[in-house]
């Protein structure tokens, strides 16, 4: 149900089986926020997004801020050749010293799911084999450790819905049609032995505003007016108690509010904007109306302005939204976007 | 237009020293003997960078043909205002065409630059580990 109200985000009581997953910056953001909040959560699914504080790897390639947007660019999502992609040790020792996040021990017991499609031409399979590495370093192996790199897909989250797009294209909106549904592949295997997807989600879909757990930094957090969640109808109704809280992290040009910027300025006359396609259509809310997993949505918004320079509304995972650009924390605890999703999560999960 | 020149000038000036300090780490690291393995990693370089050229290539002539296509024939413009809109579309999509083509061709050569230079400073980390 998706009504017309606008409400404070809610509190409910769960098991605490908390976990992340999302898109291409979705998937870099996931990976930040899994590692600097590791002691919140049980695993986290990343589906073409590369390894934590992966925008850091070649200092040299210009003075900081520029050198973390050059590096994001082409050193973490388009390597040309298997030593020019992130590395990974240097990665580790990078995050073994970060300060303000969680002891990345936590991470050795989770589960995670990578994902990289054969004809992704946006964050290629070098770069996202590293997020593998990354994980597998820190523990994570065996089964609890899901590699899946021989689909022929495009950069995008992958449906069963006739109206998305040809499986192995790399356009908005990012969500094309295969042979499974890819967020159930993610929720499975982060909760084994989970109850197959509910036929319809009949759960509370509610929209709340992101603004009183952005706090000052609005003008630089590129978080849209409104978030949303999904409670599952026995969680609504208080007859069950949910197992935890499953955040969605959508892609760049995939938030709600997002319009195409032509020749720099957002084309509202000829687009709508993108709507909650990302949220509704890709089967997250049938999965968790079966298994009475929250949803929570947070939302990027696209802005090219100097505050923050970020026309496709993507999550921060370089540094765009920081105060000093010069040493950017969009990684810790402390990093704006990060600070505000863990509040909602820790609101929503009633803790 | 103080914007304009600053900035123009900060990017230059950063594409410069980068350029400077990547011909600095290449006379260093071809100093001393190349580690095992150091040229065929230099050739899979090149041989990544002229297949992203090659691709590029590939997609601008297709968007060409699309264009030539389009640009071929006037048959649709059945009034005065359709002819103009018409002429108007077959100029703005070419130039749009060059604008993402100049901006494509830009990226790959940032990507070649970085790349390369990111290799060589892990080449000679790595020789300075070993010691040699």
């Amino acid at each position: 149900m998706f009504d017309h109200f606008v409400s404070p985000l809610p509190a409910f009581e769960t098991d605490g089986r908390h976990s992340i997953s999302g898109l291409s910056s979705g998937a870099f953001m996931t990976v930040q926020l899994h590692v600097a909040h590791s002691a919140s959560f049980i695993g986290a699914g990343v589906i073409a997004g590369g390894p934590y504080r992966a925008s850091e790897n070649y200092r040299a390639a210009a003075t900081t801020p520029t050198s973390n947007i050059l590096n994001a660019l082409y050193v973490a999502m388009s390597p040309l050749t298997e030593g020019t992609a992130p590395d990974v040790d240097h990665l580790l020792a990078l995050a073994r010293d970060t300060a303000h996040i969680d002891p990345l021990d936590n991470l050795a017991d989770q589960r995670a799911y990578v994902f990289t499609g054969t004809c992704d031409r946006v964050v290629n399979q070098l770069a996202v084999r590293k997020t593998r590495e990354f994980y597998e370093k820190l523990g994570i192996t065996g089964d609890r450790l899901m590699f899946v790199d021989d689909v022929p897909a495009g950069h995008s989250i992958i449906t069963m819905n006739p109206e998305d797009s040809p499986l192995s294209s790399n356009q908005p909106p990012y969500i094309n049609e295969g042979d499974f549904i890819q967020s159930h592949q993610i929720l499975d295997h982060l909760y084994p032995g989970a109850n197959p997807p509910a036929e319809d989600a009949f759960g509370a879909f509610i929209r709340f505003e992101q603004a009183e757990f952005i706090g000052f930094a609005q003008d630089r957090a590129s978080m849209a007016e409104f978030g949303y969640a999904y409670i599952p109808s026995r969680v609504a109704s208080g007859n069950s108690k949910a197992i935890g809280v499953h955040i969605v992290l959508h892609g760049c040009k995939q938030g709600y509010a997002y319009v195409d910027f032509v020749n720099g300025r957002e084309d509202i006359q000829n687009q709508p904007p993108y709507g909650a396609r990302y949220m509704r259509s890709t089967g997250y809310m049938e999965w968790a109306e079966a298994n009475d997993l929250i949803l929570l949505f947070p939302q990027a918004d696209g802005g090219d302005s100097n505050a923050a320079q970020n026309p496709d509304g993507c999550w921060d995972w370089w540094g765009y939204s920081a105060k000093d650009q010069n040493s950017p924390d969009y990684y810790s605890q402390n990093a704006i976007q990060i600070k505000a999703i863990h509040a909602m999560l820790t609101r929503l999960s009633g803790q | 237009m103080e914007h304009f020149l600053t900035t123009t000038a900060k990017l230059q000036t950063e594409q410069a020293t980068r350029a400077c300090e990547t011909l600095q780490n290449t006379v260093q690291l071809a100093s001393a003997p190349p580690a095992p393995g150091a040229m065929a990693e230099v050739l899979e370089l090149a041989g990544a960078s002229y297949k992203r050229a090659a691709d590029l290539q590939i997609g601008w002539l297709r968007d060409w043909t699309r264009w030539g296509l389009y640009a071929q024939s006037l048959d649709g413009a059945n009034t005065v205002p359709k002819y103009v809109e018409r002429v108007g579309n077959i100029a703005l999509q070419a130039q749009a065409q060059v604008n993402a083509q100049a901006e494509q061709w830009s990226e790959l050569m940032d990507n070649v630059g970085v790349s390369y230079g990111f290799w060589l400073t892990r080449q000679l980390e790595a020789r300075d580990k070993g010691g040699s």
